[in-house]
């Protein structure tokens, strides 16, 4: 009874601390601005189903994507097995779904252990990747420190987990031969019956202690899993989800008008020009052009940030960055998760939103990263979950110009040449006829 | 290459009492860069070789506001398209064929929204579609091995 009692506590202790930080991280993604995202619902379940579920953007880079969909295939079944540890743990029965499924639970648990070790492999490609092969975009400025160790955790404690199922396995099925009490005969095992003859050698006492000693391994390494990927740049694989049903489905080109903008100019062009808007007591202090902090921002853009997993497809991609120019696409997506998270902990310390001093655009981007951009959504098409970073660098570009008039020069007079005479350059309108004339 | 290539503006068209099918959006480049002036030339020989009725605004057509609104000059973007869409709409325009790909999205995709509604296309597909309907006569084997 009494190791239920722990199990029990362990397990809501668990789902209790990550349900909370869920919360916090949906409280922290609903601080943006409100956005409407109901439209086209068929059109949105196709895009989840093929893009997160599906995977179709993974594949565009075949070794990262076959590899990856193992991980992902193998996650997701063994997550099974994991409910079965959970039943298990709960009612104090060993092996719980077997008498109910019969030959089928054997053929489970055999292709568990294969997947397993599937997972393994690619978890150790992926550590050679990211470690020992020269894969640039591994290498950048960006992932120095916490951003390097998170990756390699993440893959670490995956292989650990999976081991640790496999030796679970060996010593269950040792225990089983040996009809041992509490073992029920069920299961097969491809894999970890190589890993018997490690184990053989043992008392039955203690190899019940060492198969304990693994399943909670295992169960507890879940736990302290399932806690860490919300802190983590892991979290895409619950993300992934949403963030493919409410992205973009709009013509990649077509940038969004500004409502407010337009008001005005409506009001020049067709009106009375000397007309003032009818005062309002209602109104609040005027808003904002553009973005300055996170706060700026739309819930979809922060929600983006949360999803990115900082795989770098879309700065490898970026012909700024390929180029040599500071700006980096999945550095935009980081240094939002990272502001919104601490606005979000000024939040919770001070209980209500406090001016810190510190904004998005100036201490964690700077303008030189924003002008490198030519706005040509290679990021957003080669993002694995349709993240786009480039509306959140357009909005602080909106901020720079309407708010601060901050332009470099080449800008400021293509302006001025398109205010004073229609085109981007210094010809007069009357001159664009001129290759008429040089005709025939 | 035999028609000698005429250019009407769509002024002079209304003038004569004349509306043409396709309205030609030269685009700044095509109108002021060298280069980009070889493709203007060309695509107005090709129309006239297939005997497409068209026109070009000339010196009524302004920047789209495209380098504009993506610098984050929203406010500059939305006066250009408003006048644009004036000219446009003032000649009742219903069909555009753009030189510049920039225009094609900014007219196409962002107009819209401003009260600029039109059917808009890219002069390469336009000369795919002459070439597709029979309009435009290409020796056999022109093509062929090119890019």
């Amino acid at each position: 009874m009494i190791p239920q009692i722990i199990f029990t506590l362990l397990f809501l202790t668990g789902a209790g601390i990550f349900a909370f930080k869920i919360k916090q991280i949906r409280r922290n993604i609903f601080l943006g601005k409100p956005l409407e995202i109901n439209d086209n619902k068929a059109k949105r379940w196709k895009n989840m189903a093929m893009v997160a579920m599906g995977q179709s953007k993974m594949v565009t880079r075949p070794v990262a994507g076959f590899f990856h969909i193992l991980i992902y295939i193998g996650f997701i079944l063994i997550n099974i097995e994991v409910l079965e540890i959970v039943i298990d743990g709960l009612t104090g029965e060993h092996r719980f779904f077997a008498p109910y499924l019969g030959g089928f639970y054997n053929f489970l648990i055999g292709f568990f252990e294969i997947l397993a070790v599937l997972v393994i492999i690619a978890c150790l490609v992926f550590l050679y990747r990211r470690n020992i092969s020269s894969i640039k975009r591994f290498k950048m400025p960006e992932m120095k420190g916490w951003p390097k160790l998170d990756g390699n955790l993440i893959l670490v404690i995956e292989v650990i987990l999976m081991g640790a199922l496999l030796k679970m396995n060996a010593c269950d099925q040792i225990l089983q031969l040996r009809g041992a009490d509490h073992y029920t005969v069920a299961g097969s095992f491809p894999i970890s019956q190589f890993l018997v003859p490690f184990f053989d050698g043992f008392e039955t006492g203690t190899l019940i202690t060492f198969e304990r000693i693994f399943w909670w391994a295992h169960i507890t390494g879940i736990l302290i899993f399932l806690n860490y990927v919300p802190y983590s740049k892991h979290f895409h694989i619950m993300l992934a989800f949403p963030n493919t049903y409410y992205s973009n489905l709009k013509p990649k080109g077509q940038l969004n008008n500004m409502a407010a903008v337009k008001k005005e100019v409506d009001l020049m062009m067709g009106g009375d020009p000397f007309a003032t808007p009818e005062p309002s007591l209602d109104a609040g202090p005027p808003e904002r052009f553009g973005v300055k902090d996170v706060t700026d921002l739309n819930w979809k853009n922060l929600l983006d940030a949360y999803s990115c997993t900082e795989c770098g497809r879309c700065t490898d991609n970026c012909p700024a960055n390929q180029t040599g120019k500071l700006l980096s696409p999945r550095k935009v997506m980081m240094d939002t998760r990272d502001r919104i998270e601490e606005v979000g902990k000024n939040l919770d310390k001070a209980g209500k939103p406090i001016e810190d001093g510190i904004s998005l655009l100036g201490n964690y981007i700077t303008e030189e990263e924003l002008w490198a951009c030519t706005t040509c959504n290679a990021c957003v098409d080669a993002c694995p979950i349709n993240i786009d970073p480039l509306d959140i660098i357009m909005n602080m570009r909106r901020y720079l110009i309407m708010e601060e008039s901050k332009s470099p020069d080449s800008i400021t007079s293509m302006f001025n040449n398109v205010e004073n005479n229609g085109a981007p350059w210094a010809f007069p309108a009357a001159d664009r006829g001129k290759w008429i004339d040089e005709l025939n | 290459m035999s028609t000698p290539i005429h250019v009407p503006t769509m002024a002079q068209m209304i003038a004569s009492g004349e509306v043409p099918e396709v309205l030609f959006w030269v685009g700044c480049s095509g109108s002021f860069d060298d280069r980009a002036k070889k493709i203007t030339k060309a695509f107005a020989n090709i129309l006239t070789q297939a005997n497409v009725s068209f026109a070009v605004l000339g010196s009524e057509e302004g920047c789209s506001g495209d380098p504009a609104k993506r610098a984050g000059n929203e406010f500059l973007f939305q006066m250009q398209a408003a006048q644009n869409i004036m000219v446009l709409n003032g000649y009742d325009v219903k069909n555009i064929v753009t030189g510049c790909p920039h225009c094609f999205n900014t007219i196409k995709n962002e107009y819209p929204e401003l009260g600029g509604n039109y059917n808009v296309i890219h002069h390469t597909q336009f000369i795919n579609n002459l070439i597709k309907d029979g309009k435009l006569d290409i020796a056999k084997n022109l093509l062929k091995g090119r890019k």
